[in-house]
């Protein structure tokens, strides 16, 4: 599903190039749950930018079922991204002025489905938010914004979902729910999850644990 | 040991940092303020000059700052009493004007004799040939001997030149130079006959001024100081003389209608200096508000760190102080250096010797208003700083907002109050001042309900079907309900007042209107016979010319109005106020029109029909001008009842018409439809047009050879003059729209500006989740074209009601609607958001989605 070969990345400053990451290859299989861990400042948010296509790597390539992003145009990248990529953010990132049903469906709309509302209601209710559906997000609690997101990130079933620190914000006990709700759906639907996190238990649910430090990532 | 405390408070550094991080606040800011005060002070600038210009002008024209006019010289008692009532220091000169023959060369000609002391001209200065541009004292030279100062065209009528010979009376004089340049020439009024200069003492010794004689005389008064008070002291000397046959002039009553003009241009330039401040406070408002929002964080931590709330205020108050001074410094260096320009600019419009400069007190004035106006415009945001809650930092990825909403409305008072007292003050008057505040709060209220319905349509408008970008557009717009609200609102204002711009430039221009250049007159022929008129044409058609707009001319006297008679002393009379007597009781040349000239429109009433016919028993059919009308207090179905020659003749009023004065067509303020005063004695007026200077010679010299008794003015220099002027201050006019103009562009970048920031985190998020940039761009132009379309179209159908009002109370309900503006304008404007609000979310839009992945929130 993603393959990663000799990844870099590097910012200017006037003292010197930074690197951030550096030489890491990696291969992650369809339907496999992987967990990034790595301390604060490790380059975790840098990676799931270039996995995501948001951001181009110095040096290295991306391949994401089959496809190089790198060599990929503007328009094709944003395609891609909506045809194969799910993303849950630490801070849920909802469109305040749109209601939770709003919200999921955008994905949908983006990549130009019409029975938009159907497939998001079906969504909202897989997360447990059936009765939600027209809430605006300052609406909702901090847990159920999350799986608004989660709800979104998954509404166009993508074959991969990033998640970055999807219970960052929550207490523990919301944490873990909706992580349960994410782990439980992902492999619903078979999909691949690359999950960053710097916390050891979420990371103990997953398949797999690769640790980013130095700037190289390794299997732990 | 530690350091000592630095002695620059915490607040001042803070202000001072804050100004210096964030230079892209601190510069659209300060230019956007520096924007509204340099139009406001140059505006201003010129205004002042401007009415400098009038006053002067009007001086000139008047030849002092009071004039008292009589037939008869005034008796020992009112000698005192206009004495007693002038200020001390006032000074006086005497002039004596009458119509005679002058003779040189076996030709005679009527001329218009003026007499003037010594003391002539007290304002302005007389343009001579020989001796150029003279001021006062120049007469001194026609006292002592027999010389006179001639108008140009008596020279070419009587085929003679400087140092000829001039008989007057029974005086030979010697015609010492030519006036080519007459201060007092530049109204619309002509005298009948060209004027012929001559000092007081050599007028009397011409036996003219003799008892019987109509001599008209005149003590013109220059008062002390600047002349200030002359309307007062009218009122007063008017109730001191009890004497109804002495007409008593203040300056601003000279030239009537193109002071009217100018002082119409001079109140509309205010309000639009007014409008480029109003906007460029709109625009600063938002600017502060976009960036105390961004602050706000900051702002909770000095708060958590123990800083109290006065003193965070004072930084941001520091701040803007320090913003507004660098403002008004810009300001100064703007006015400075575009003053200069201004006399090149707008020629005649600018006095001759007054180049208007920069004085300490404007600069004082505008430091004053920008910090002012900033800390007042900012008031609302300021006073929201208590709302910012530090306990909001304990959660991560949220900023600490800094919420304005419709219950914060109350801080606007202050600004508003202050706005009102500028429109008070600008346009010089509660009434206008008030309504034109008044309309902006109605304004902002029915903008907002519009706001309000835009919202409602467009919630409805969207479906589950419904386009990604139009989707994401409308729901934009209808959800960020405050956001599009006040957008709506400061657009639709800046629609409103750019709209009323060219509208009521529209109704200015209509006013300065004239003819082509080769339809107007370049002579005036006057006292033509009617057996004179076939052959006059004749002999002209022969000069390849023509005689145009010839109406027969008939003195008469009103004796009553509906039976009331206008005589002095007659209980009857006692409606009338003691000026109305004077204006009754002077001749009136009356004349006959089957139908309105070219140059005339019907205010109300009918036209007259074609032929009065007298078995019907009902009186003769009368048109009256407009402004003659309201003056005597005449309205439709009124009889004047009128002496000619010994003859009574009676109409009544079944219209009244406008007289468009800048085609300089013979006008009269009384016509009879024909059929009733046609066979009573008369003479003809007639113009002759537009000739190149030797063919006007030539024809001027056949006329007096073949017609010696018809006067000859030459108004070619007067008319150019004028239109001179008339082009110069619709110059002034396109440049004051232009300057508008650019104001409301800069309050629609602010605005635009603030919603691209607002929305940037939105932004991202769809780029995220693989919204293409052509679909993002979409969305951009959709909802800042539906913004500006519907803001500016309510804003310009708004404006055809505001430009009504002013139309009426401002330019003598000279209002006539143009559809072409408001469509033009609201077109222009709408494209000019979209592209500025496309212009700035640009940078919104390549803000890199990853972004979204930092921890901080998007700002």
């Amino acid at each position: 599903m993603l393959k990663l070969s000799g990844l870099g990345k590097s910012y200017p400053h006037p003292s010197g190039a930074v690197t951030v990451l550096s030489g890491i290859d990696a291969l992650i299989e369809a339907g496999e749950r992987v967990a990034i861990i790595g301390p604060s400042g490790s380059g975790k948010s840098t990676l799931l930018a270039l996995l995501s296509g948001l951001d181009q790597p110095t040096s290295g390539t991306i391949e994401l079922a089959g496809k190089v992003l790198g060599s990929l145009s503007e328009r094709e990248l944003t395609a891609t991204r909506a045809r194969y990529l799910g993303i849950v953010f630490q801070q849920f990132h909802l469109m305040g002025h749109l209601s939770a049903l709003e919200n999921v469906t955008l994905p949908l709309r983006i990549a130009g489905h019409v029975e938009v509302e159907t497939r998001a209601t079906s969504a909202l209710q897989d997360v447990g938010l059936g009765h939600r559906l027209n809430h605006l997000p300052q609406q909702l609690s901090g847990g159920e914004c999350q799986r608004v997101a989660i709800a979104r990130a998954m509404v166009g079933e993508p074959p991969l979902i990033l998640a970055d620190e999807p219970s960052g914000n929550l207490d523990a006990k919301t944490g873990d729910q909706v992580m349960q709700l994410l782990f439980d759906l992902v492999r619903q639907r078979r999909s691949t999850l690359v999950l960053v996190t710097h916390n050891e238990h979420l990371a103990s649910w997953c398949d797999r644990r690769l640790l980013l430090s130095g700037g190289r990532l390794v299997d732990v | 040991m530690s350091k000592r405390a630095s002695r620059v408070p915490l607040w001042l550094s803070l202000a001072w940092r804050e100004t210096i991080n964030h230079k892209w606040f601190s510069l659209a800011f300060s230019l956007s303020l520096s924007l509204g005060l340099s139009g406001f002070l140059i505006l201003d600038t010129f205004r002042a000059s401007l009415s400098a210009h009038l006053d002067e002008r009007s001086r000139a024209m008047l030849g002092a700052d009071l004039r008292l006019t009589a037939e008869r010289p005034l008796t020992p008692s009112e000698e005192r009493a206009l004495h007693a009532e002038l200020p001390k220091n006032s000074r006086e000169r005497r002039e004596l004007s009458l119509l005679s023959m002058v003779e040189s060369q076996g030709r005679s000609r009527l001329a218009d004799i003026k007499a003037v002391d010594g003391s002539y001209p007290f304002y302005g200065k007389i343009g001579l040939r020989l001796a150029g541009q003279v001021g006062e004292g120049a007469a001194l030279a026609l006292l002592g001997k027999p010389q006179v100062w001639v108008y140009p065209e008596l020279l070419t009528q009587l085929g003679i030149s400087i140092g000829s010979p001039l008989r007057i009376g029974d005086v030979d004089f010697t015609i010492a130079d030519v006036v080519d340049r007459d201060p007092a020439s530049a109204s619309m009024g002509f005298s009948i006959a060209p004027k012929v200069f001559v000092g007081i003492p050599q007028l009397e010794r011409t036996s003219l001024v003799a008892k019987g004689s109509r001599i008209f005389r005149s003590w013109l008064i220059k008062l002390p100081g600047e002349g200030e008070g002359a309307d007062a002291i009218s009122r007063t000397l008017t109730t001191a003389l009890k004497a109804s046959d002495v007409r008593i002039k203040p300056h601003r009553g000279a030239s009537e209608e193109i002071y009217r003009a100018l002082l119409h241009l001079s109140d509309f330039l205010g309000l639009v200096a007014l409008v480029a401040l109003f906007l460029a406070g709109v625009g600063g408002a938002y600017l502060c508000r976009s960036f105390l929002e961004r602050r706000s964080k900051d702002i909770a931590i000095l708060l958590s760190l123990g800083m109290d709330l006065r003193t965070v205020r004072l930084v941001y108050v520091a701040q803007l102080v320090l913003l507004a001074t660098a403002a008004a410094a810009v300001t100064s260096l703007i006015a400075t250096l575009l003053l200069p320009l201004v006399p090149a600019a707008l020629g005649t419009l600018m006095p001759e010797d007054v180049a208007p400069h920069l004085r300490p007190g404007s600069v004082g004035l505008v430091l004053l208003m920008g910090v002012g106006g900033s800390l007042l415009t900012c008031l609302p945001m300021l006073a929201r700083l208590a709302g910012v809650q530090p306990a909001t930092l304990f959660q991560e990825g949220h900023n600490p907002e800094l919420t304005l909403g419709f219950k914060h409305a109350a801080w606007w008072l202050p600004v508003l109050v202050l706005f009102w007292l500028l429109a008070v003050v600008t346009a010089r008057g509660l009434t206008l001042g008030s309504l034109f505040t008044g309309i902006f709060f109605a304004a902002t209220l029915l903008f907002a309900a519009a706001a309000w319905c835009l919202m409602q349509g467009l919630n409805r408008l969207v479906s589950p079907r419904s386009r990604l970008a139009w989707w994401l557009a409308a729901l934009g717009l209808a959800r960020h309900r405050i956001a599009t609200m006040a957008s709506f609102v400061a657009l639709a204002l800046g629609a409103l007042l750019i709209n009323l711009i060219p509208q009521i430039r529209g109704v200015l221009e209509h006013e300065l209107a004239h003819p082509s250049t080769a339809s107007l007159p370049s002579l005036f022929l006057f006292d033509i016979q009617d057996e004179q008129l076939d052959p006059l044409q004749q002999s002209l058609h022969e000069q390849q010319t023509k005689l145009s707009f010839f109406s027969p001319l008939i003195r008469s006297r009103l004796i009553s109005i509906n039976g009331t008679s206008v005589e002095a002393g007659g209980s009857p009379a006692s409606r009338f106020s003691e000026e109305t007597k004077q204006e009754l009781r002077r001749g009136y040349n009356l004349s006959y029109r089957a139908a309105l000239a070219d140059s005339e429109e019907l205010v109300s009433g009918t036209p007259v029909t074609p032929l009065y016919r007298a078995e019907l028993g009902v009186p003769a059919q009368l048109s009256i001008e407009e402004k003659f009308a309201d003056r005597l207090g005449l309205h439709l179905g009124d009889i004047l009842r009128f002496d000619v020659q010994g003859v009574t003749a009676e109409g009544v009023i079944v219209n009244t018409r406008r007289v468009h004065w800048t085609s300089f067509e013979p006008n009269f303020f009384i016509e009879f439809q024909p059929g009733l005063i046609d066979d009573a004695p008369k003479t003809w007026v007639a113009s002759i047009p537009s000739l190149p200077q030797a063919a006007k010679d030539l024809v001027q010299a056949s006329l007096v050879r073949n017609f010696s008794n018809v006067s000859i003015i030459d108004v070619s220099a007067t008319i150019e003059r004028l239109l001179g002027i008339l082009a110069q201050m619709e110059r002034a006019l396109a440049f004051m729209a232009m300057l508008s103009l650019l104001a409301g562009f800069a309050v629609v970048f602010a605005i635009a500006r603030y919603q691209s920031l607002k929305r940037l985190p939105d932004i991202t998020l769809l780029k995220a989740l693989g919204t293409n940039f052509s679909t993002l761009r979409w969305t951009a132009v959709l909802e800042f074209s539906i913004l500006g379309a519907t803001a500016s179209g309510v804003g310009a159908a708004l404006s055809i009601g505001g430009a009504f009002a002013l139309a009426h109370l401002l330019f003598d309900h000279l209002w006539s609607f143009t559809w072409q503006v408001p469509l033009l304008t609201t077109l222009a404007l709408t494209l000019s958001t979209t592209i500025i609000g496309l212009v700035s979310v640009w940078r919104s839009l390549e803000v890199s989605a990853a972004k979204l992945l930092q921890e901080a929130p998007l700002q």
